[in-house]
């Protein structure tokens, strides 16, 4: 039977049905393009997964609630500023060198998002997890384009063969163009997310691997265990602070706990002040079942 | 799946961890300072799978190695074979390096211990064991490490002591031995032998990995006994083992500190590692020095 000889509405069912078809093939092509096992990363740097999970946004969000905790940003309300004392150079590292230096004048915790000279600081992390297969590369990028464009030519050809008939027998044809520019418009946005598979799969691993910090987050104590925290809020997002004693950065960031994420973002840009935030679930277990090995010699 | 035996292809002593989810930050954030993990294989036989793949993750970072619990080896009732599927496609998944068990027994008559049991030391319970041994290396493809255990009761109805009872069943299996040295320290304290003595009376070929742990003092049965129990510091004198231990190995060996609770900060921890290295290089050297004195 030739599609082109069914009617309006059974084409449009059958063109319905074609483009879901070349959708999920496209992203299963993806999908086995960039699959593979995890590289070794560095899975102790709060900023880097942070990076990985929402971009620079979420990156700077726990940069800002990270030197918070340690005294080397002081809040009141939403406007932060370097406390007294605290220098710049007392930054552990590039990210907490340039949001020290950002607030060496008071300002809104969001104003970094403004802030285009610290969008520099990430180009290493974004490397990195290219060079690792995390995020798309230029190869990866290009055989993006490809597999969109193959995807286009397929439903551009079904599509305007349809049209031009519907044309040559005055047949309405708006529904038509109108199914296929949503088509193809969807298979556009959704050909290019931030991460790659691999990325997401990663993500996923490094919530799994830090599930723990979930039962004990409202055992930090503010100030003396800065590293957890960092790690917590890199993880989960900003947003699943909002009911622990650091509830404070839901105030900085109070659009941050409006997001998703739980460890599969896959948004595109990162950078909106969305954020993350993930409910809470039950902790996994530890060795000899999640107690002690209590003399069973082992 | 391909599991190497370590020992043999090592180029030096490796100092690591178990792996508990409670210590991810202080882990993650000091592989430089952690040359392997220890990962307990039946927290992980029937969790979701995202979990076990998150571990394959973990061994892509640092050498990986799987510890089991609940398998029950040294018993004249065959192993489990679920559990060894369970185990087989662990490591299938995980990729460890290696995989240990315990010399214990756990189930007896469809009843779970849910303890690790030293079993009566006899020649039925050494067969076990082997044919057990031979059992798993046939289903998961490779032998797992076997470990010595620590008791508070010296396992009634025995016919051997405990390092002839090991060595036989060294000498009749494959698999070669993963030595807790607490649990050396504490049974030697428990029941009055010395643990050198018996250290030296192991083939030290066959020992490729070490377990160090802490315990306390208790009261049993009206005597004092010394339980381990993975939540204190390691001792001294089971540094000094580890010490005497490299003086008699020459291969190099894999050391993993257990902890399973009141986890101290991962600073003390990391601590004890750099003291289980200085006890190796210690033991090393020593040997070093005794081979210069031959060769003399």
């Amino acid at each position: 039977m030739n599609p082109f000889d069914l009617r309006g509405p059974e084409f449009l069912l059958f063109y319905f049905c074609f483009s879901l078809f070349v959708i999920i093939s496209i992203a299963i092509l993806r999908r086995r393009a960039e699959s593979g096992h995890a590289p070794k990363i560095d899975l102790g740097n709060p900023y880097l997964i942070a990076y990985l999970r929402g971009g620079e946004n979420e990156a700077l969000r726990v940069a800002i609630v990270s030197l918070i905790d340690r005294g080397m940003l002081v809040m009141n309300d939403q406007i932060i500023r370097r406390a007294d004392q605290i220098t710049s150079g007392m930054a552990k590292n590039a990210i907490e060198y340039e949001v020290l230096k950002k607030f060496g004048v008071s300002d809104k915790a969001a104003s970094v998002f403004k802030d285009d000279s610290l969008k520099s600081v990430f180009e290493p992390y974004r490397h990195e997890l290219e060079l690792a297969g995390l995020m798309p590369d230029s190869a990866v990028r290009l055989a993006r384009l490809k597999r969109l464009l193959l995807a286009l030519t397929a439903l551009g050809i079904v599509g305007v063969i349809k049209i031009q008939i519907g044309l040559s027998l005055e047949r309405p044809v708006g529904f038509l163009v109108m199914m296929m520019i949503v088509a193809m418009v969807f298979i556009a946005i959704s050909s290019f997310p931030r991460l790659t598979t691999r990325g997401k799969a990663t993500l996923t691993d490094i919530t799994n691997l830090y599930s723990g910090l979930r039962a004990q987050v409202n055992s930090f104590s503010p100030g003396s265990s800065s590293t957890e925290l960092a790690m917590f809020a890199a993880v989960f997002g900003i947003g699943a602070l909002a009911a622990t004693p650091f509830g404070y950065a839901r105030n900085l960031f109070p659009r941050a706990t409006t997001g998703s994420s739980c460890g599969s973002s896959d948004s595109s840009s990162g950078s909106s002040d969305g954020g993350s935030s993930c409910g809470s679930s039950s902790d996994g277990g530890s060795g000899c079942g999640g107690g002690g090995c209590g003399g069973c010699g082992s | 799946m391909e599991i190497r035996n370590i020992g043999k292809n090592l180029n030096q002593d490796r100092v690591g961890l178990g792996w508990r989810r409670e210590l991810a930050v202080g882990i993650l954030s000091n592989l430089d300072r952690i040359d392997v993990l220890e990962v307990i294989a039946d927290d992980l036989f029937d969790a979701p799978r995202d979990e076990r793949r998150a571990l394959r993750t973990l061994s892509g970072q640092t050498t990986v190695v799987l510890h089991g619990v609940s398998l029950g080896l040294a018993s004249s009732v065959p192993v489990d074979k679920k559990l060894l599927e369970k185990t087989a496609r662990l490591c299938e998944e995980v990729e460890p390096e290696y995989w240990s068990e315990h010399l214990a027994f756990v189930r007896g008559g469809g009843v779970e211990i849910g303890h690790l049991t030293a079993p009566p030391r006899t020649d039925a319970t050494i067969e076990g064991a082997a044919s057990n041994l031979e059992r798993a290396r046939a289903l998961v493809g490779a032998a797992p490490l076997v470990e010595n255990i620590a008791t508070l009761i010296d396992p009634p109805g025995s016919d051997y002591n405990e390092i002839d009872w090991i060595n036989r069943i060294i000498n009749s299996s494959s698999g070669d031995l993963l030595l807790d040295l607490h649990n050396l320290y504490a049974n030697a304290t428990n029941f009055g032998y010395d643990a050198i003595e018996f250290l030296k009376r192991l083939p030290a070929e066959r020992i490729v990995a070490v377990h160090l742990a802490g315990g306390k003092w208790v009261e049993a049965l009206g005597e004092r006994r010394l339980l381990d129990d993975h939540l204190h510091d390691v001792h001294d004198p089971v540094y000094r083992l580890l010490t005497e231990l490299a003086s008699l190995t020459s291969h190099p060996l894999t050391v993993v500190l257990e902890r399973d609770g009141a986890y101290p900060p991962i600073e003390i921890l990391l601590r004890q590692l750099d003291r289980a290295r200085e006890a190796l290089a210690e033991g090393r050297s020593r040997q070093f020095e005794q081979i210069d004195k031959e060769t003399a």
